[in-house]
Formats: C-alpha cells, sequence, structure tokens
C-alpha cells in the first residue's frame, strides 16, 4: 500500500512540475516600450542569418489570435506576436494611436525583447496598413513581407462612397482617437509608404457568400491585384476555401506564404 | 435579569442568541455610514464603494432573516421548529408568534431605510423605499412561517423555503418599470406599469397578514395538539409533537419510493441508503423548485427573445454550483438536518469504519450531483426546443465550427457535463472535513468563507467596468498571471505530499481498506482526466492557459478532503 500511495504522489508531483514548466514556456510577457508594457509571445528558434517572423493585426485582435499559424511557423523560425496598446495584456499607450505609433512601438518591443532584425513582417487585416508603414519607416529591417486578407485604402474609400453605413468612424471616435478612431489617419499614411524592394506575398481571401459579399469581393481582390501591379515580384494568391477568417480556416496556407518569403528558391 | 412581560423576555431571547449577528450588522451599518458620508458621491472611489456597501447591505439582511428564524432543535431528535419551551409561556399564541415576528419585521426595515438614507443617498445612490420595504417583509414573514409551520415535514419545508427564495430573488424585477412594460404586455397586460405595482403591492399588503395568521394557526396546532385534516400521519400526542420519520416529509405517493423491498447486502449499502434518504434528494429538489420557477412562466409568454433565452439557459446552468456551494456547508454534517454538529451516541458506536461512512457520503453527494444535471440538461433541452430563441447562441456555435471538427465538439458537449458534475460534486462534499470535525470554528470558518467568496462576486459584478476602453483590463493582472505556474505548483505539490501522509494515516490506522483507497484513487486519477481532456481540445490553441487550467484541476481533485474526513470522524467518534 505505501508503495501504491507513493508511486501515485509521484505521478501527480512530476505532473505538476511538467504543466508548470510547459505553461511558462508558453506564456507570454510584458515588455517595456517607452513608458508603457506590452504583451508578447517569442516562439520557435532563430536560424543563423535567418529573419525573424512578427505577427501584426489590428489592435482588438489579441495575440491568441495567432495561434493556429504561429506554431506552425514556430517550427522553422523565431515569431512574434503581441498585443497592442491598451488591448488585452498590454497597458494604454500615447495617442493617436495611428499606424506610426504602432510601428515604433512595435520596433521598441521587439528591441527590449531581444529579437533584432531583419523581420519577415505577417500583416492580417488592417495589420497591412501597420506592417507598411513600419516597412517605410524602417527599410532596412525589413527581409519580407505577407499581407493577408488585408485592408486596402482604394477599397475603404469604394466601401464609404458605396455603402456609407458600413465601417463608420464617427467625430466622436475620431477624438478618442483610439486605433479605430484613427483608422483614416492609417490609411493615409499606408498610402503615402514606400515599400522596400523585398519579396512580397499577398494572399486575398475570396470565398463565395451571400449578396453583399458578391458584390464586395470583386473591389476586394481587385484592390489588392492593383495595389500589387505597383509592387515588382510581388505574389498574389487568391484563395476561394476562406473568408476573412482564413487564419482559422486555412492556416497552413498562410504558413507555407510566410515559408516562401523567408527561404525564397 | 428580572424581565416583565413576555415581548422583553422573548426580546432577551433573540438577543441572547444572536448577539454576535446583531453586533456584526450594527458594525456593518456604523462603519458604512462613516465610510460614506467621508467618500461622497463624486469621490474616485464612490463607485466601488457603492458595490460594496450594496453587497454589505444585502448579507446585513441575509443575517437578520437567518437570525430571526427562531428555531431550535428537538430533544426527540426532531428538526428546527418554534422553541419548544416557549410554547408553555403563559401567552396567547397570536401574540407569541406576533413578538418575534415583530423584532424581525422592524429590525429588517430598520436596516433598509438606515442604509437608503444614510449610506446609499451620501454616495449619490437614491434607491426606493416603500415596495422593497413590503417586499423584505414579506419574504421575511413567509419565511418565519415556513420554518415555524411545518417543522417535521422536512421536504415541505424545503420546497417552500427554495419557492420564497426564488421569488424573492427574481420578483423584485416585476417593480421595474421596465420589465413589467416589456414582459408584461408579451403576457396580454394593457394597463400602467404604475398600475401594476400599485397592485402587486397591494397583494403584498394583504399576503403579509395571511403569513401571520397562518404562523399562529399552526404554532396553535404544535401548542395544543390538534392534528388538522391533512397530516400524513399522527404519532404519539405528546403535547401535540409529532415524532419525526426519515420519510415523513413526503408526500403519500412519495413515500413508496423510499419504502426498502430488499434486504441490504452489506453495511456500506444501508449506511448509503440512509445517507441517500437523509440528503441525497435535497439538491435536486432545490433546483427542480428553481428549474419550475424560471421555465414555465417563460414556456406560457410564448417564444422568449434572445436575451431572454441566453439569461435562462445561463441561469439553469449556473443553479446547481449555487446551491452545492451553499448545501455543501451542511452535506457534510452529520445530520444534514439537525443543526448540531454532535454525533448521536448511535452513530459515535455503530459498527462501520469512519472510512465507510466518510465514502457514503461522497457516493451519496455523486449521485445526487449526477440526478441534478440531469435534471439541469433534460430541462433545458426541453425548453430551449419548446420555446426558446435558436439564434440564441448562433455567434457561439459559428466560433465553435470555426476552431473545432464534428468529433472535438460533440467530445466537447459530452466532457463540459463531466466536468460540470464533477465540479458539483466537489462543492457538495468540500466541506466534510470541516463539518465532521464537530468543531464550530472549522465548520464555521468555511460557512464565512464562501459567505465572503459569494459577497466578492457579487460587488465584482456590481462595479466591473462597462467602458470600452480595451475589451478587458488583463493589463492589470498580467505579472501575476506569469507568476502562476509557479504558485500553482507549489500548491500542487503541496497538496500532493500532505495526501501521501494523509492516506499512509488512514491506512495504517486501518480505517479503510486497502481495495477502497485504490480504488478511490482510481477514481480521482479519472476524475482529472475526464476534465482534463475537456481542457486540451478546448483550449488546444491557448498552450499557457491549458496547462495553467490543467494545474488548476490538479488541485482540485479530491485528493486531501477524503483522509482529512475520515481522520476528523474517527477523532470525533473517540471524543464523542
Amino acid at each position: 500500500m505505501k508503495r501504491y500511495l507513493a508511486g501515485f504522489a509521484l505521478t501527480l508531483a512530476l505532473g505538476a512540475v511538467v504543466f508548470a514548466g510547459l505553461a511558462s514556456r508558453s506564456m507570454p510577457t510584458q515588455v517595456a516600450v517607452a513608458g508603457h508594457r506590452l504583451r508578447i509571445l517569442v516562439s520557435g528558434e532563430r536560424l543563423p542569418g535567418s529573419p525573424a517572423v512578427v505577427l501584426e493585426t489590428f489592435g482588438p485582435a489579441y495575440l491568441e489570435t495567432w495561434n493556429r499559424i504561429q506554431p506552425g511557423i514556430a517550427k522553422f523560425a523565431q515569431v512574434v506576436a503581441y498585443d497592442h496598446a491598451g488591448y488585452w495584456g498590454s497597458e494604454p499607450g500615447p495617442k493617436p494611436r495611428d499606424a506610426r505609433q504602432i510601428a515604433q512601438e512595435l520596433r521598441l518591443a521587439l528591441q527590449t525583447a531581444g529579437v533584432p532584425p531583419p523581420y519577415v513582417l505577417v500583416g492580417y487585416s488592417f495589420g497591412g496598413p501597420y506592417i507598411r508603414v513600419y516597412a517605410a519607416l524602417f527599410p532596412e529591417e525589413v527581409a519580407g513581407m505577407v499581407f493577408v486578407d488585408p485592408a486596402q485604402e482604394e477599397f475603404s474609400a469604394w466601401l464609404n462612397r458605396h455603402f456609407p453605413s458600413m465601417n463608420v468612424v464617427s467625430e466622436a471616435d475620431i477624438q478618442r482617437q483610439d486605433e479605430w478612431g484613427s483608422q483614416n489617419l492609417s490609411l493615409e499614411q499606408a498610402k503615402e509608404a514606400r515599400l522596400p524592394h523585398v519579396p512580397i506575398t499577398l494572399i486575398s481571401a475570396a470565398e463565395p457568400g451571400g449578396p453583399l459579399l458578391r458584390r464586395i469581393l470583386p473591389e476586394w481582390v481587385g484592390a489588392h491585384q492593383r495595389w500589387l501591379a505597383g509592387l515588382p515580384g510581388a505574389r498574389h494568391i487568391v484563395t476561394t476555401n476562406s473568408g476573412h477568417g482564413i487564419f482559422f480556416t486555412e492556416p497552413d496556407l498562410v504558413v507555407e506564404s510566410v515559408r516562401s518569403v523567408l527561404f525564397p528558391k | 435579569m428580572n424581565l416583565v412581560g413576555p415581548a422583553r423576555a422573548i426580546g432577551w431571547e433573540i438577543a441572547r442568541r444572536n448577539r454576535v449577528q446583531f453586533l456584526t450588522v450594527v458594525g456593518i451599518l456604523a462603519t458604512l455610514s462613516v465610510a460614506s458620508q467621508w467618500i461622497g458621491s463624486s469621490h474616485g472611489w464612490t463607485k466601488a464603494a457603492e458595490a460594496v456597501a450594496f453587497t454589505l447591505l444585502a448579507a446585513s439582511l441575509l443575517l437578520l432573516f437567518a437570525s430571526f428564524h427562531f428555531t431550535e432543535g428537538d430533544k426527540k431528535g426532531g428538526f428546527g421548529r418554534f422553541p419548544g419551551r416557549l410554547l408553555r409561556l403563559p401567552v396567547t399564541t397570536g401574540r407569541l408568534v406576533g413578538i418575534p415576528m415583530l423584532y424581525a419585521v422592524l429590525s429588517v426595515l430598520f436596516v433598509y431605510t438606515f442604509g437608503a438614507r444614510f449610506i446609499l443617498r451620501p454616495l449619490g445612490s437614491e434607491v426606493p423605499v416603500l415596495w422593497p420595504c413590503l417586499y423584505l417583509v414579506f419574504g421575511l414573514t413567509y419565511f418565519q412561517m415556513i420554518v415555524w409551520g411545518f417543522p417535521e415535514r422536512r421536504y415541505l419545508k424545503l420546497f417552500g423555503l427554495s419557492l420564497v427564495a426564488t421569488l424573492i430573488l427574481l420578483g423584485w424585477m416585476f417593480f421595474l418599470p421596465s420589465v413589467v412594460e416589456g414582459t408584461l404586455e408579451e403576457w396580454g397586460y394593457r394597463g400602467s406599469a404604475q398600475s401594476f405595482m400599485r397592485g402587486v403591492m397591494a397583494a403584498l399588503g394583504v399576503a403579509i397578514p395571511l403569513a401571520y395568521f397562518i404562523s399562529v394557526r399552526r404554532i396553535a396546532a404544535q401548542r395544543h395538539g390538534e392534528a388538522p385534516w391533512f397530516w400524513l400521519r399522527k404519532q404519539g400526542a405528546d403535547q401535540g409533537l409529532l415524532t419525526p420519520c426519515p420519510t415523513e416529509g413526503l408526500v403519500p405517493l412519495g413515500q413508496p419510493l423510499f419504502r426498502r423491498r430488499r434486504a441490504f447486502r452489506s453495511a456500506a449499502q444501508a449506511l448509503f441508503w440512509r445517507q441517500w434518504c437523509e440528503s441525497g434528494l435535497v439538491l435536486p429538489a432545490c433546483v427542480a423548485v428553481v428549474i419550475l420557477l424560471i421555465s414555465i412562466p417563460t414556456a406560457l409568454s410564448g417564444e422568449v427573445g434572445i436575451p431572454g433565452t441566453r439569461a435562462t439557459i445561463f441561469g439553469l446552468a449556473i443553479t446547481p454550483f449555487f446551491f452545492a456551494l451553499v448545501l455543501g456547508t451542511a452535506f457534510g454534517k452529520p445530520s444534514f438536518w439537525r443543526p448540531s454538529l454532535h454525533l448521536a451516541p448511535f452513530d459515535a458506536i455503530k459498527p462501520v469504519s469512519s472510512g465507510a461512512w466518510v465514502f457514503s457520503k461522497l457516493k451519496v453527494g455523486l449521485a445526487s450531483a449526477a440526478l441534478t444535471w440531469t435534471l439541469v440538461i433534460l430541462a433545458a433541452g426541453f425548453w430551449f426546443i419548446g420555446c426558446g430563441n435558436f439564434q440564441a447562441f448562433e455567434g457561439e456555435l459559428r466560433t465553435l465550427g470555426f476552431y473545432y471538427t464534428l468529433g472535438e465538439r460533440v467530445a466537447l458537449v459530452v466532457l463540459g457535463c463531466l466536468s460540470c458534475l464533477l465540479f458539483t460534486w466537489n462543492l457538495l462534499v468540500g466541506g466534510l472535513a470541516a463539518a465532521l470535525s464537530g468543531r464550530k470554528p472549522r465548520f464555521h470558518g468555511r460557512g464565512i468563507a464562501i459567505a465572503v467568496l459569494l459577497m466578492a462576486i457579487l460587488a465584482y459584478l456590481i462595479s466591473r467596468p462597462t467602458d470600452t476602453e480595451g475589451p478587458s483590463r488583463l493589463y492589470l493582472f498580467w505579472p501575476l498571471v506569469e507568476r502562476l505556474p509557479f504558485v500553482l505548483a507549489v500548491g500542487a505539490l503541496a497538496k500532493v505530499v500532505a495526501s501521501h501522509v494523509l492516506w499512509n494515516s488512514v491506512a495504517q490506522q486501518k480505517l479503510l481498506s486497502a481495495r477502497s483507497i485504490r480504488s478511490h484513487l482510481a477514481f480521482v486519477a479519472l476524475a482529472f482526466v475526464v476534465p482534463a481532456l475537456f481542457v486540451c481540445i478546448a483550449f488546444e490553441s491557448t498552450p499557457w492557459l491549458k496547462y495553467l487550467l490543467l494545474l488548476g484541476l490538479l488541485l482540485t481533485m479530491p485528493l486531501c478532503g477524503p483522509p482529512l474526513a475520515i481522520l476528523a470522524l474517527e477523532k470525533n467518534r473517540s471524543a464523542s
């Protein structure tokens, strides 16, 4: 009986230690960035001379949004995801929360977390304009870019003309100067951004849907195509298997696109 | 002390028994009134102070309710009843009942009006006075009527108390104009909200004296030995007190359910049967009352909207946890229905090991939790199909469809239900060690800890921020979260070491057979694996949260509780 009890206790103790170790290892941490702290998760090993992958999206999406992508990328590269200032595990930061402010905070966070350049930037949805501004501000630090169904200023203007009740940014939103209120400013900054000559891949999610999507999708994909036409060597992937939640439905496609930019043939 | 008159005698009796509670209430009122005068209505802490004030005022009112139940145990082993000694006082039954009722009503009215005027108003919170006072008096008088009027009818008393408690917790909403206008209009009511509320207040005004008259009638029956025609049976005529019996609280149709038809195979089975008859149906009965009270009115109202559907399903799902947490305090006692923690002489010397006794309680707890969740799942399912809004959970179902395959979703549902069952069981039997030790400080300490936890949750729910500056303030707690793996691991290791020592002690003292210990530990392992599987599937994409929850699961496993309870009971029996 004593041996049975001792074995049972030992198994549980071992389980507790293993769970604690695994939890610590996979736990995001907070890093200091010019007066406030951002929650960041760095995973994977960095190969010598290889860039790190930085995942960027819109503010309200927490870093766990990338949980279907980050482990896949971590198998072949160091990869970083984080919460924007003022959301989830990151303290509020200075305003306005436009693309320039976010790019600068991201750069400081990467330096503090010990992730030096170069980077392959992955921008999902409104993260697309953010990484464009980052690449324009710090072109020497960017080794490649992957856009995952990104927001586009041309499409945004079209939407405002044809569907003015959608995506409304009110005067109160602008006064608040949060990311939603600053989106027009961010899109302007992205429009003016000059990108470095690096490998670029853009994935457009074009899963057919209801009547509204049938009107919007051609313009959405067309805006991507027209923008890429001005970037020689850029690759455009259009998938009809996924909607805007592409990294829940086709995470492997995103991971392979990152791999192809990281290790171009 | 020379007491003049029955009013002063009864008042002294009540004050003597509950002086700690009354001093606590006075202390709370004094502290809150000083604090609210100091904080005022435009301080940075006003909202938090308001939440704390509401919570503590509610706790004070509950404490007064508990103090004025004014019952005693019976020497014949009966249940809480109107103090038998006072039945011999040379006063009319009307005064005998009216005096404690009046003291109770005046105390509750004083606390509420004092709180409204001197605590909440300085904080800028104006609360109505008339209808809440009527409402509180209604609840109090019917509470007293039920506990005094049906001393030997356990389940009837329980049913009545659950009914009154649910009416009190939900009925106040019918004094809100928005609810009256929205809900009653759906039911065909065409009058104004004010006339409806006046009607309800008038009904309360009529119902309150009715509670007094029924109490007088029932106490008179106990006093003078009358046996009204609807009693099931009458045993003895000793002062009109009926001898209690484990099954006497049931209606005639229910009695055959508890009549044993076969001989018991073993002492353990007999023990399980006795425990089941005594307390096994309490949790399912309480939950069944709430199910009826929530689902019948909503079913009668026709199709329910999305918010109503979500609120109903959520209410049904949370009820077993709430009742298990509250009932768990009494579940661990030697006898569920007696207020005393002392072991009866027969219980102390009966030829059953302490381990077998504790295990029978654990099994009854598990069976009780299983029956309860079966009721909840069936009731929620039928209600949802019958009158729920199918779009109520569309968002969640779409998200689940995104993240999980069909097989994973089925596994999540099954494992989620089993996890709820195991957690309810844990809440029900968590207080065994404290209660079976026979020591009041340990027993009451656990009760106080639970009360403080519930109050903290209530205060948080009242005061939580509703602004949209960030979807959460996780950044405030993140440094603590980062330290959690270490803290939880230390806790789990300490628990494992303690359980090893305790189980060894139980085995050495032969308080339980080796086979029983092994089977219990195997069950504990299963009780860990089932929720762990659920956690691994549900949180597969958030590794840090998954491992933290697994550590938390280790901490909630019933490892130390059962051997502690066995050792505490053994010590209690030896001392008895």
